[in-house]
């Protein structure tokens, strides 16, 4: 009986070690990942980009494309989710014009027949980074 | 006499217990360390495998390569749409470059060469160089197609916690508001307004060519150099002999054409742009047929033909020649 108890106790002695070494000495280091991977806050900050540039170049078409590294959301509800964010973290108004000047222009916004041809395939954007285990800090 | 089995069971048992208990404690040990050790690989299985840390909420450092072209070239339309160095600087630094004006560089000749896109290699061409040089674009550019209706779009002075951010095409837009987003301890939180203060006066926008003046060529020498064998090397400055980065340079011969810019090399020269020949090709070398910045309207300009031919240096090593050509803006 009590080589049992030792045993299970070891079991949960070596388990808590195993996952304290795996989440916090050495956790799984993610390379080569994605956009859309990315914590909101630089995905909210990439959106901003697509926006500034599409206020300077007018060419909705190409942030459409911008965003499709995002997945198949729509541009005009990924537009939205970033403005909302972007209020949430206090974005200046100049920035919280521009992504709102975006997402009103792709509420009306239809695609050219070009643009599906280009649009980065969903699979390739949502394609998951892969693990590089004992890169770690 | 002794007693039967007095003795010799004494003799008997007693290195059998000892035999046992040298037993017990050894298998003892050896369900502690086999328990630790499946506890330990079930443990670590559990967190590499069944559910790892942080698998989404990257950061751009993480991104796969060209995720980070993606990212960078981002970051060079969204500045020359804004002309905000800082902004672009800080961004920059979310994609931890060890030398992020050599990575723009790099990944525009890399379009140039596989001829992409050349309005992306500009971007980033421009910022690359805007970040060589320390100075922010004078004027935002404009893409192609700027509709009217967008160039009224421009939103009014606004203020922000961070001072009054003025968006205007002048480009005149005090650093901003930019903080490189990150939780982590160091460069840095969050997207918040963040003191900031106002971008010195520029006095001068980074040198570009006269629209409409003409290059001459000021110097055209044949180079014996074993360290860089058939290179043409081009330098292109303005009026008062400044570098001029942007300038498009075309090379033509018998079969192909190549079209490469000035100031993709900064380490060099700002109005430095190369081109590897290949021996035995004759080659013929233009200016402006497009350009990086506004010099619309040079003329080509031929400077003869250039070939890499066998040479010997001084020190009697043998290579292959290369060319360098001074081009100055009359």
């Amino acid at each position: 009986m009590a080589r049992r108890i030792g045993f299970i106790i070891a079991i949960l002695v070596g388990l808590a070690a195993g996952l304290y070494y795996g989440w916090v000495v050495n956790p799984v280091n993610y390379v080569d990942t994605t956009i859309d991977t990315l914590r909101p806050d630089y995905q909210t900050d990439y959106v901003l980009m697509v926006a500034e540039a599409y206020h300077a170049n007018g060419d909705l078409d190409l942030a459409a494309r911008r965003l499709a590294q995002f997945g198949d959301d729509e541009p005009v509800l990924i537009t939205r989710q970033a403005h909302l964010l972007a209020r949430q973290y206090g974005y200046s108004a100049g920035d919280l014009v521009l992504l709102d000047e975006m997402a009103l222009a792709f509420q009306t916004w239809t695609p050219q027949p070009a643009y599906a041809a280009t649009l980065t395939p969903a699979g390739a954007a949502s394609t998951p980074g892969t693990a590089d285990q004992g890169a770690g800090p | 006499m002794k007693a039967p089995g007095s003795r010799p069971n004494v003799e008997y048992v007693e290195p059998r217990r000892t035999a046992r208990g040298r037993g017990r404690s050894s298998g003892a040990y050896w369900f502690v360390l086999t328990g630790l050790l499946v506890g330990a690989v079930a443990g670590l299985l559990y967190a590499w495998l069944v559910s790892p840390a942080r698998f989404v909420e990257t950061a751009p450092y993480s991104l796969r390569p060209e995720s980070k072209d993606q990212y960078r070239l981002m970051i060079a339309a969204a500045y020359g749409a804004t002309g905000d160095l800082g902004r672009a600087q800080a961004r920059l630094t979310l994609l931890r470059d060890p030398s992020p004006e050599q990575a723009l560089a790099v990944q525009a000749q890399r379009l140039v060469a596989g001829q992409s896109s050349y309005d992306d290699a500009r971007l980033l061409a421009l910022l690359a160089i805007a970040i060589s040089e320390g100075r922010p674009l004078a004027a935002p550019v404009s893409g192609s197609t700027t509709p009217a209706s967008l160039s009224a779009l421009t939103p009014p002075p606004v203020e922000t916690s961070s001072g009054t951010v003025h968006i205007t095409p002048s480009g005149e837009t005090p650093v901003a508001t930019f903080t490189p987003v990150g939780r982590e301890p160091t460069a840095a939180a969050t997207l918040t307004a963040a003191p900031t203060a106002t971008r010195p006066p520029q006095p001068t926008r980074a040198p570009t060519a006269t629209p409409g003046s003409p290059f001459v060529l000021d110097e055209r020498e044949e180079l014996c150099d074993p360290q860089q064998p058939a290179l043409l090397q081009v330098y292109v400055r303005d009026a008062a002999g400044t570098p001029v980065p942007g300038v498009g340079v075309v090379i033509t011969w018998s079969d192909g054409d190549d079209e490469f810019f000035t100031g993709l090399v900064p380490k060099v020269d700002l109005g430095y742009a190369d081109f590897a020949m290949e021996e035995g090709v004759i080659y013929a070398l233009r200016l402006g047929a497009a350009s990086l910045t506004s010099i619309g309207g040079v003329p080509a300009l031929p400077v003869g033909e250039l070939a890499a031919e066998a040479c010997t240096t001084e020190d009697g090593m043998s290579s292959l020649s290369g060319w360098k050509l001074v081009f100055t803006q009359k």
